[in-house]
């Protein structure tokens, strides 16, 4: 009787122990701090800034502006990219997004104006 | 105005008065609230955002820079369209033992009219309750621009999911494959995919010449009906056509692609 509750104590124990390893089990911090640190008006290129973004999620101008929707991670200060999500009606959410990167380059590829705009 | 409207239009208010008393009696209730940001779309647009933008002086650039990414544009970028939404209130429904609620949302649209030097003609402001308004509504250049396909034609046009690199119901774990929300077009000699969560002035999300096709079939699975295509490569590609965007599968519409695309492969593939 006695190994019987012994072996039912260790079991409710290691449960537990279980359940609080799942609650203490931490997601990474999304993003980083330095993301658009490269960013340089008259020096950074297009070429450039596609290779450490990715893919912008909107062109305009014939490519001569690109714009990123970017998260943005509190805990580290850090900025991450999301892509262009729309609802059933055809508009986009803002909801992961909360930052729009937009980079204006001119006829070379070089980087000429950026804005960091907070949108929700 | 004849004699049966005008008593309509003198009796108005009373109508609806009588009508929101009915709601609330039958265990409506409708709780109006401060106007606060949804959170789903953007919040930096106010009653006053109109007026940084001078007409003839305001560029197209400008207005991305100081707004950011716009919501929608037209196929050639005259327009932009920003989005904002708000809730102004709560609605509650309860009988018995169930009930239902929401929030009574409003949607209000700026869009901007640029002239082909792309300097700002004009912005204008307009809202829309409950619903959001379909994104063609708001910019009617894009429902008719088709994507720069205009000059080819359009033969067959249907709300479609877009399953990349799946043949049909026949892969292993078909069912964990999320498909792409958009619209199929069949033109005289590609089928196009437009996505719905790509802008107007970009190019397809996938474009494939019948004349690269080896086959073209619909898949059964149930109830469910595909459109599976394969290219000359390998590659497979399948469709769930539907009536409308996550509304029901469209069958006739499903038979009618795979007919007409199978009508314009190469003979040697129908073989």
């Amino acid at each position: 009787m006695r190994d019987r509750n012994r072996i039912l104590r260790i079991g409710l124990a290691l449960a537990f122990a279980l359940n609080l390893v799942g609650c203490a089990s931490t997601q990474p911090l999304k993003g980083r701090a330095d993301l658009l640190d490269f960013l340089a008006d008259g020096k950074t290129t297009c070429e450039e800034v596609v290779l450490r973004l990715g893919q912008p999620s909107g062109k305009f101008e014939r490519e001569h502006i690109l714009t990123y929707r970017l998260g943005f991670e509190p805990k580290n200060k850090g900025y991450y990219v999301v892509e262009r999500e729309a609802g059933p009606s055809g508009w986009p959410t803002w909801v992961h997004a909360r930052y729009s990167l937009v980079l204006v380059f001119d006829e070379t590829g070089v980087l000429r104006r950026q804005s960091l705009v907070e949108v929700n | 105005m004849r004699p049966g409207l005008d008593r309509i239009a003198r009796c108005w208010w009373p109508l609806t008065f009588s009508a929101v008393l009915g709601m609330c009696a039958a265990g409506c209730i409708v709780i109006p609230t401060p106007e606060f940001n949804s959170g789903s779309a953007r919040a930096n647009l106010g009653k006053q955002t109109p007026l940084a933008f001078e007409p003839g002086k305001t560029t197209r650039t400008d207005v991305i820079l100081a707004l950011g990414e716009p919501d929608a544009v037209s196929p050639d970028e005259r327009q932009l369209a920003y989005r904002s939404q708000k809730v102004c209130g709560f609605w509650f429904v309860g009988a018995y033992y169930s009930g239902s609620g929401g929030a009574i949302g409003k949607d209000r649209y700026l869009v901007f009219d640029f002239d082909a030097r792309g300097q700002l003609e004009k912005t204008e402001r307009s809202a829309h309750w409950l619903t959001s308004a379909d994104v063609a509504k708001v910019l009617p250049t894009t429902a008719s621009g088709d994507y720069g396909l205009t000059a080819e034609g359009i033969c067959l046009r249907s709300c479609a999911k877009w399953f990349a690199h799946l043949n049909g119901f026949r892969d292993k774990h078909w069912e964990a494959v999320l498909g792409f929300p958009g619209e199929l077009l069949l033109t005289p000699s590609n089928l196009v995919f437009i996505s719905k969560a790509q802008f107007a002035n970009a190019p397809p999300e996938l474009a494939i010449a019948y004349a690269s096709l080896r086959e073209c079939r619909v898949d059964n699975y149930f109830l469910g009906r595909r459109l599976v295509v394969c290219t000359q490569a390998g590659e497979y590609h399948t469709f769930a056509l539907q009536k409308s965007i996550g509304g029901a599968a469209d069958k006739q519409a499903t038979l009618a692609a795979c007919d007409f695309i199978q009508s314009k492969m190469p003979r040697r593939s129908r073989e």
